[in-house]
């Protein structure tokens, strides 16, 4: 059986647009601090930073053994004019 | 789904005074092709003006890709070269309810000093992205059927209770 047309869905988000419900829905992580800039972070599922290292492996390692989960990585940009490719 | 733009510290210059900028950020599963088990969350920049998705080399030290054999050289803005090394992985991210992955071929750069960049080739390409830069949010979806390739994972609301 094919799969129904979604035009219902569009018309609800429409309405939910038009009547401001569509939300954020994933906040923003927090700037980090600027000490931090051209290491790695670890971010915890409240995006709070746990750890940070210059390593990604051993950062990947610390938080491993604390038996954290849900975490995610990232590395934070160095003070330099920004610079793309 | 809708994401908020988060901050991030720059040297500030004459067209941006701030130190701080806001920029579109997102959260993508980075895995190998062969063992899910070697995986992580990577958060990087959602960059329209990449090509393709860039990432710091010492996340290949952990999920492990197929290389593709050979080094190739992007170039930068200012004319300089850099080394990248491509190889396969498999990405994911989660919209509502929904986890997506697919295959992706990824460079990987040694003298990355950015953080991780999503481009188009085999990330934004596949999706519907819009930017709403006063109100420092973006919107990401799929547009009509998931790409060939996808592979797609409902999580359960025990699941996503957890994960909020």
């Amino acid at each position: 059986m094919p799969k129904p047309l979604r035009i219902g869905s569009t018309a609800r988000r429409v309405r939910n647009l038009k009547a401001g419900r569509l939300k954020t829905r994933v906040p923003a992580y927090p700037a980090p601090p600027i000490e931090l800039a051209g290491k790695w972070v670890a971010w915890g599922k409240d995006h709070q930073i746990i750890a940070a290292n210059e390593s990604l492996i051993e950062l990947k390692n610390f938080v491993e053994s604390r038996g954290l989960r849900e975490v995610t990585f990232q590395f934070l940009r160095e003070l330099e004019p920004t610079q793309t490719h | 789904m809708r994401f908020a733009y988060s901050p991030q510290w720059v040297k500030p210059s004459p067209a941006e005074r701030s130190q701080r900028i806001y920029v579109p950020e997102l959260a993508v599963h980075v895995s190998s092709v062969q063992n899910t088990e070697a995986a992580l969350d990577c958060l990087g920049t959602l960059d329209t003006g990449a090509v393709e998705c860039l990432l710091p080399f010492e996340v290949s030290e952990v999920v492990a890709p197929v290389w593709i054999p050979g080094k190739e050289f992007l170039i930068g803005f200012g004319g300089e070269r850099h080394e990248v090394t491509y190889g396969q992985v498999r990405l994911g991210i989660r919209l509502d309810n929904v986890e997506w992955r697919w295959t992706a071929i990824v460079g990987f750069s040694k003298d990355r000093t950015q953080g991780s960049l999503w481009g188009h080739a085999h990330f934004l390409d596949h999706f519907r992205v819009t930017f709403d830069g006063p109100q420092r949010h973006f919107t990401i979806r799929l547009r009509n059927a998931p790409p060939y390739g996808f592979t797609e994972t409902h999580v359960s609301k025990s699941r996503r209770k957890r994960r909020r």
